[in-house]
């Protein structure tokens, strides 16, 4: 298995705004009194993906969705059950997360490179890879507050593309762009599935879905509603959402 | 042990989280770099200033001393501000990617070194020339003393940093009252003036309460390279103190962090 959820669940507290400064949190102290709310954004969830899987996720806003990425990505932690996934994992949550807008693209793609594990040899290995993908070649060394919102999405993408991870993460990082760009986004997933890499997409896109899903994972209000092959699953899931969206 | 293995590991991070910092600072200023020159030197020029119109205790050695003593404090205090604040700066990262969470706060304290290493290159320059023209000399055997002063100062400053940077993330107070205490602590450490001073006036327990401070020990070292200033008598106490001060606070704050950093990402 790529990745293997086993009674997964997830508990958030939400701070009360008054204590988000130590006058608040100590008055909440002293009056004994819990200064946050509990929501339980996955509760028992059980999941198993199989190397080579694309894996859609459907569900309402909320449903947990956007939660059980991060902890498969290993950003959040379970508050129980557990995690294991294999290989190396790529989130892509948000095109150029982390780029910054002073640095030159080429700082940024060493930067983002870095935090995502590659060693300085291998990123300048893919260098090259990354501008020609992201076409960017002769704007590489300018700054990144210079670039059009294509070229930024360009160039965050080029560096998921290239990163080459064992298991794709994305949520709803394909929803923008022009459609010279979502030809590409296709193409590279295309690719990637072609090489056997496992990936796990969150999206509100059904066309998206039926286009590159092999499986879809209907969560809502933190549990596995279904999971299943792609058409009957999204059917239930959009029928669902229907009847949601008039009542 | 492991914490240090995976922080080897994470050494790519920090460079470039270092670099960006550096490079980033001061991108949209004219003179750049010279900043980190420029700024040690006017504040020692308004402390010189004072000590030649008002505390008349005016000698090249003092100035040097003075120098020598600042430039490690500003180092102490810039990355103590700087460090807890970088969570907090870096959040939309923390929640986008995961990284080893310490590269955060020691980036900070690599960004802050290396403005102290440009800095201790102008106090090298003044020193040359002083030199030069008054004779000054230097007390050689000092000099590794002051280096493990430094060294007890950067565990001490780092723990305080993993501290702070977590408290930072939930309460907003941090950085306003850490700039408040750090106003006060300069003045309870003797960076303006030497120990001496202080052993004179203060008798008994409020001298005692003044060693306390785990930044005399280094400052102390740090002054005793310019001569005439030798290490006064149980010294080695008092920096055996400090040192272990210094790594308790290391521990703490490895703690602290540890118990706070996988609250990080959920913080709204």
């Amino acid at each position: 298995m790529a990745i293997i959820v086993e009674q997964l669940s997830k508990r958030f507290r939400l701070a009360h705004e008054r204590s988000l400064n130590l006058k608040g949190a100590l008055l909440s102290l002293l009056r004994g009194r819990a200064g946050y709310q509990e929501l339980w954004a996955l509760r028992d969830v059980d999941l198993r993906v199989a190397p080579g899987e694309t894996v859609a996720v459907v569900g309402s806003n909320g449903s947990g969705k956007s939660t059980l990425l991060s902890l498969i990505a290993g950003i959040l932690r379970p508050t129980a059950g557990r995690v294991q996934s294999r290989g190396r994992v790529f989130a892509l949550f948000e095109l150029g997360a982390g780029f910054h807008p002073e640095l030159s693209g080429r700082d940024n793609v060493y930067l983002n490179g870095s935090l995502l594990g590659l060693s300085r040899r291998e990123i300048a290995a893919k260098l090259p890879a990354i501008a020609e993908f992201a076409e960017l070649e002769q704007f590489i060394d300018s700054p990144v507050k210079s670039y059009s919102t294509g070229m930024y999405m360009r160039l965050g993408f080029a560096i998921a593309a290239q990163v080459d991870p064992d298991i794709l993460l994305i949520d709803e990082a394909l929803a923008v762009g022009d459609e010279h760009f979502q030809a590409k986004c296709y193409r590279t997933i295309a690719d990637c599935q072609h090489r056997g890499k496992t990936i796990v997409v969150v999206s509100h896109d059904d066309e998206a879905i039926r286009r590159v899903a092999s499986r879809v994972i209907w969560l809502e209000r933190g549990q596995v509603w279904a999971d299943g092959p792609v058409e009957p699953t999204l059917q239930r899931y959009l029928e669902f959402a229907a009847r949601e969206d008039r009542a | 042990m492991s914490e240090l293995g995976e922080l080897w590991r994470a050494r790519e991070v920090v460079y470039n989280l270092a670099r960006r910092d550096l490079k980033v600072r001061y991108k949209n200023s004219v003179l750049g770099f010279f900043w980190s020159f420029l700024n040690p030197v006017l504040q020692i020029m308004v402390f010189w200033f004072l000590i030649n119109y008002g505390l008349n205790v005016d000698t090249e050695n003092y100035r040097v001393q003075l120098f020598a003593c600042f430039i490690p404090w500003m180092f102490f205090s810039q990355s103590l501000q700087d460090g807890s604040q970088a969570v907090i700066k870096n959040l939309s990262l923390v929640k986008k990617v995961y990284f080893h969470r310490q590269a955060l706060p020691l980036s900070s304290l690599a960004s802050n070194f290396v403005h102290f290493v440009l800095a201790l290159l102008v106090l090298g320059a003044v020193y040359i020339y002083l030199a030069i023209r008054v004779h000054m000399g230097l007390t050689w055997a000092h000099v590794p003393v002051a280096a493990l002063g430094l060294i007890v100062q950067i565990i001490f400053c780092y723990g305080l940093m993993l501290i702070t940077c977590s408290l930072s993330v939930f309460y907003e107070d941090i950085l306003f009252l850490l700039a408040a205490v750090l106003n006060l602590w300069f003045f309870l450490s003797p960076v303006l003036y030497p120990v001496a001073m202080v052993s004179q006036r203060l008798r008994g327990v409020l001298a005692d309460v003044y060693m306390l401070n785990p930044m005399v020990a280094p400052l102390i070292a740090y002054r005793s390279i310019i001569p005439p200033n030798p290490l006064m008598e149980g010294f080695w106490a008092y920096f055996a103190f400090a040192a272990g001060v210094a790594v308790a606070t290391l521990l703490v704050g490895q703690w602290v962090f540890r118990r706070f950093e996988w609250l990080f990402p959920e913080r709204a």
